[in-house]
């Protein structure tokens, strides 16, 4: 019957295509496998893995996936030990005190294969460093591959035409610039205040330009609802809500929307992760090409005794897996990943930025971006975001905080006491 | 013959869903190889919690206020669609389209057409002379998400409602015309009876699926602004993936599901009252 | 004006108001579906412009972007995506009809005791939400070592469909006439003829029916697909979730992909929709 003759092929196929692919035979080259962050990251890291395919013949499978995808796969694979991820992607100190139990600690590869670390950028090689806070150790987790910061980006164009000679220094610079770039339409800032994890980094530098911070430096205190932490937050509240130099649909901003609002010329300023003024300089997405500049520092608050803004630094590093069976091929690729060969080769043509110091002195680098000094040197004032286990419950706490605060649910210090009391509590149950 | 449903049914669900019970008497969390006993404890502390008890009146508004528009709107366009009319056929599958959607792919459409600023819907406010909304912002965000959870599963109860429509005796229909009976009695006193049971079927489905909704929310707004729009669902996510909290999330999720099962032990009850009547 | 006096001007503005709330109805059903399926022809620039384009020079680039995957880009093959969501789909759907058609036929004919007992618990396991399944499906598949194969969403999604498919099938065959199987025993049909032969048949319309909602889970699922498979095994949501990129959405891919998405399930729908409607009619209403 043909029913029957169907129904056998169709078993046969599902057979086929059901058989799992298991991991490489013992002979020849063993296959790794990891998750990246897609977007920018993760394109800029397809060329370097294929480098890396081509110099050793080692294959790599490489998925790229949305953040939360990664996070959750990661998370998954990897308590369960079961070996599938070779190489493990590391949202600095955010992931790193939930996943570093399952990644090889580096040092022991780094001496044997004599890795000079001093090459690294030092803000950025710290970040993948932790200190296990039951056993006191400290050890190093993962090499940087990809670390920007938070950066002012303006248009040049729009701050000539209402006679700003430069950039904002100060927080009141930065508001009276906003202002005076308010009109007809336009807005003077693009901040991402939608009610995600975005909404916490956006608001990072900022808190740190003031002269506060997240935790108190034991890490097991909110330091936040201080009178410096309660001027940056009314501040950063104000400029949506009282001076509206923010467009009003921003409490839905994502990262895409702000540098949607850049390209098509909605707003004049914003400060945002440094890669993304390539994205803004690219005739191809954006209607201002070639605008766009980086100021060499962030603004700060005359108020908090500091001399320059303080950026938030953050990025990709990758560790070794420490359920993986190819763990020697694995330490090959991520110092590979970090070498010059592949930092240049991502940072000159796939708009990576680089963790290397000589990258950024690399003058074919500097052709193609050209903010490449000023973003290192806004990096030099830089602090990462705090490394305790509990910090993705802080972010969202912080995160619904300030949209309360944006929307008018809450008066600034009712939002304020109102979080410091719930990341008390967070930190007091630490595990 | 019951045996394959049951073993498919225990394997798959059964034991999946005793042992997020297990996890929810535990302080379980993924980072850890151990896990502590606290029997109770998670259900005590959540309940307590006012976040928990907001996630659930969000959760309970958007599924009432879903569930009531779409068998509203889903029995007019049913009566509508059943009208003797040419070509009516052929719309039929198109109002289906949205239910045929991936869920992922619909919320991000709508995404994209309800941004404030780059949206196609306050463009064409703007043409007709209106002002445009913040359609994701404080005041609309949860009407709006309302909005697309009705526009994306309307077809399903259009098309449930619609055949029973079609299986009506028309021989009772005619006789109550030739009484003299108007529209609406005739739908008081024989349709809507005779739709009961199908009306039952659906309605627990619908509150079914409606009341863990996802990716609408976790696309459009992420549970936001200012936890406006955190449904349980999202609540449930976010501990279990964000936090890595699995005892925590395995108890929300038994509370979704005790919720459920009073409210279709309501419909049960009330809508076979009807049927009988 | 009296309506009797005049029923046929009567009927004719009610015809037309009829269809103009069905023009309204069809407006606001396809717009957004039309809306997104156009975006997939236009540039990262067009799809989020300031404001929005109505006319744009139309591209392709989105659709060779999610079939042309080699080299630098080191995507998963659009075949692979598309050849698991087939066969998950489809299995998925083979099964879930012939487990729920014995299922419902046990509980509306042979009836068992505690069948209504069963049903409710049928009904009672679908109302977990499907989150809180990942974690345990995900070690119960990793020690099977089913894990990124086709059979990690087959049964899941199976099991998924059996309580609505199963309701559905069972007040299908409730009505029935009794002595249906008898009689074509006593013309000389096997138990298993008699229902292969008479009963299935009869059940058309509702397998019918079932089959659609099957394929739709199946093919639409993200919430199980996404931990459970990684580098064989991914779905076609999967390629669709992961039009959401650091920077934001790429709104030209998600039309395109979106387009892909929807043609089977039409086609499908299509196919089967000469019986749904008549399948659900005998079914649910029969109560």
């Amino acid at each position: 019957m043909r029913v029957r003759t169907v129904v056998v092929v169709f078993v046969a196929l599902l057979l086929a295509a059901g058989s799992p692919g298991g991991p490489g035979l013992a002979q020849g080259k063993p296959t790794l496998r990891m998750l990246a962050s897609a977007g920018g990251s993760g394109a800029s890291f397809a060329a370097g893995v294929s480098e890396f395919e081509r110099d050793t013949g080692i294959k790599v499978d490489f998925i790229q996936a949305p953040y939360a995808e990664v996070r959750e796969k990661q998370l998954l694979e990897l308590t369960s030990g079961s070996g599938t991820l070779d190489i493990v992607s590391v949202d600095d100190q955010v992931w790193l005190p939930e996943l570093f139990h399952y990644l090889e600690p580096l040092e022991p590869y780094v001496r044997r294969d004599s890795l000079d670390l001093n090459a690294y950028v030092p803000a950025m090689l710290n970040l993948y460093r932790y200190t296990d806070p039951v056993r006191n150790q400290s050890a190093l987790y993962a090499l940087p591959i990809r670390v920007g910061g938070f950066v002012l980006i303006y248009r040049k164009d729009l701050l000539q035409q209402a006679g700003i000679a430069q950039p904002p220094r100060t927080m009141d610079e930065f508001l009276a610039d906003a202002r005076a770039l308010t009109h007809g339409g336009q807005y003077g800032i693009a901040f991402a205040l939608k009610q995600t994890n975005y909404l916490t980094s956006q608001f990072f530098p900022i808190l740190r330009s003031f002269g506060a911070d997240v935790l108190d430096h034991t890490r097991a205190h909110p330091a936040f609802n201080t009178p410096l932490g309660r001027e940056a937050t009314q501040f950063f509240v104000d400029l949506y809500r009282k001076y509206k130099v923010i467009p009003q649909g921003a409490i839905t901003y994502e990262q895409d929307s702000v540098i949607a609002a850049m390209q098509q010329g909605l707003t004049a300023m914003t400060i945002t992760y440094s890669p993304y003024v390539v994205v803004m300089n690219n005739p191809k997405a954006s209607k201002f090409a070639g605008q766009f500049t980086v100021a060499s520092q962030l603004p700060y608050s005359r108020d908090s005794g500091l001399k320059t803004g303080v950026t938030m630094i953050n990025g990709w590093g990758f560790g070794v897996s420490r359920d993986s069976r190819s763990k020697d091929a694995a330490w090959q690729f991520v110092k590979y990943m970090a070498s010059p060969k592949a930092q240049d080769l991502m940072a000159i043509k796939y708009a990576n930025s680089p963790t290397l110091k000589e990258v950024y002195q690399n003058r074919e680098f500097q052709a193609v971006f050209p903010e490449a000094l000023p973003v290192l040197s806004v990096l030099d004032h830089a602090s990462s975001r705090t490394g305790v286990v509990q910090w993705t419950r802080i972010e969202d706490i912080m995160s619904a905080t300030l949209s309360a605060a944006l929307v008018g649910d809450k008066s600034v210090p009712d939002a304020l006491a109102d979080a410091e009391r719930q990341v008390t509590q967070i930190l007091r149950s630490a595990r | 013959m019951l045996a394959p449903a049951v073993v498919v049914l225990v394997v798959v669900l059964l034991v999946p869903l005793l042992f997020s019970l297990r996890m929810s008497l535990f302080d379980w969390s993924m980072l850890s190889p151990t896990h502590r006993w606290v029997g109770l404890g998670n259900y005590r502390r959540l309940l307590a919690d006012p976040g928990t008890l907001a996630s659930l009146g969000i959760t309970t508004t958007f599924t009432a206020v879903s569930i009531a528009a779409e068998t509203v709107l889903g029995m007019a366009l049913a009566l509508l669609l059943n009208a003797p009319l040419r070509g009516l056929r052929a719309v039929r599958t198109f109002v289906l389209l949205p239910m045929m959607v991936a869920p992922v792919v619909a919320a991000l459409s709508w995404r994209l057409l309800l941004d404030s600023d780059f949206g196609v819907l306050n463009y064409l406010l703007a043409q007709v002379g209106l002002p445009p909304q913040l359609w994701l912002g404080r005041g609309l965000a949860l009407a709006s998400l309302i909005a697309v959870e009705v526009w994306e599963n309307t077809p399903f109860v259009v098309l449930m409602l619609l055949a029973g429509l079609q299986a009506l005796p028309q021989a009772l229909l005619e006789a109550a015309r030739v009484d003299g009976a108007g529209f609406w009695q005739q739908f008081r006193s024989i349709t809507l009876p005779l739709l009961s049971p199908v009306l039952l079927v659906t309605l627990v489905f619908r509150t079914m699926f409606t009341i863990r909704v996802f990716d609408v929310v976790w696309v459009l707004t992420g549970g936001g602004p200012a936890d406006r729009t955190l449904t349980l669902s999202v609540d449930i996510y976010r501990t279990a993936f964000r936090y890595a909290d699995l005892g925590s999330a395995s108890t929300l999720s038994w509370l979704l599901l005790l919720v459920t099962v009073a409210i279709t032990a309501v419909y049960l009850r009330v809508l076979q009252r009807e049927a009988l009547a | 004006m009296n309506a009797r006096a005049r029923p046929g001007l009567r009927r004719a503005a009610l015809a037309a108001l009829a269809y103009a709330a069905v023009a309204v109805l069809l407006v606001i059903v396809l717009f957004p579906i039309v809306w997104i399926l156009l975006t997939g022809f236009k540039t990262q620039m067009d799809a989020f412009s300031l404001p929005p384009k109505w006319v744009f020079r139309p591209t392709v680039e989105n659709y060779v972007g999610i079939f042309h995957t080699t080299g630098n880009l080191r995507e998963i093959p659009f075949a692979t995506y598309f050849w698991n969501s087939v066969v998950v789909t489809l299995s998925s759907t083979a099964l879930s009809l012939v487990v729920a058609l014995f299922a419902g036929y046990s509980l509306a004919r042979l009836a068992p005791r505690g069948a209504g007992a069963i049903g409710l618990g049928i009904l009672a396991v679908r109302m977990l939400p499907p989150i809180v399944l990942v974690v345990p499906l995900y070690v119960l598949c990793q020690r099977a070592g089913l894990l990124d194969t086709v059979w990690a969403l087959i049964f899941p999604y199976t099991a998924l469909n059996i309580p609505l498919a199963t309701w559905l099938l069972r007040s299908f065959l409730q009505d029935l006439p009794r002595g249906l199987e008898e009689a074509a025993m006593v013309d000389g049909c096997s138990p298993f003829g008699a229902f292969w032969r008479v009963i299935v048949p009869l059940a058309a319309p509702g397998l019918a029916a079932t089959a659609v909602f099957s394929f739709i889970l199946g093919w639409n699922d993200l919430v199980l697909a996404l931990p459970l498979t990684t580098f064989h095994a991914p779905t076609l949501p999967i390629l669709a979730s992961r039009v959401r990129v650091d920077e934001g959405v790429l709104w030209g891919r998600l039309g395109a992909v979106a387009t892909v998405l929807i043609v089977p399930v039409l086609l499908f729908t299509f196919a089967a929709q000469r019986y749904i409607v008549r399948g659900l009619a005998a079914g649910a209403v029969k109560e």
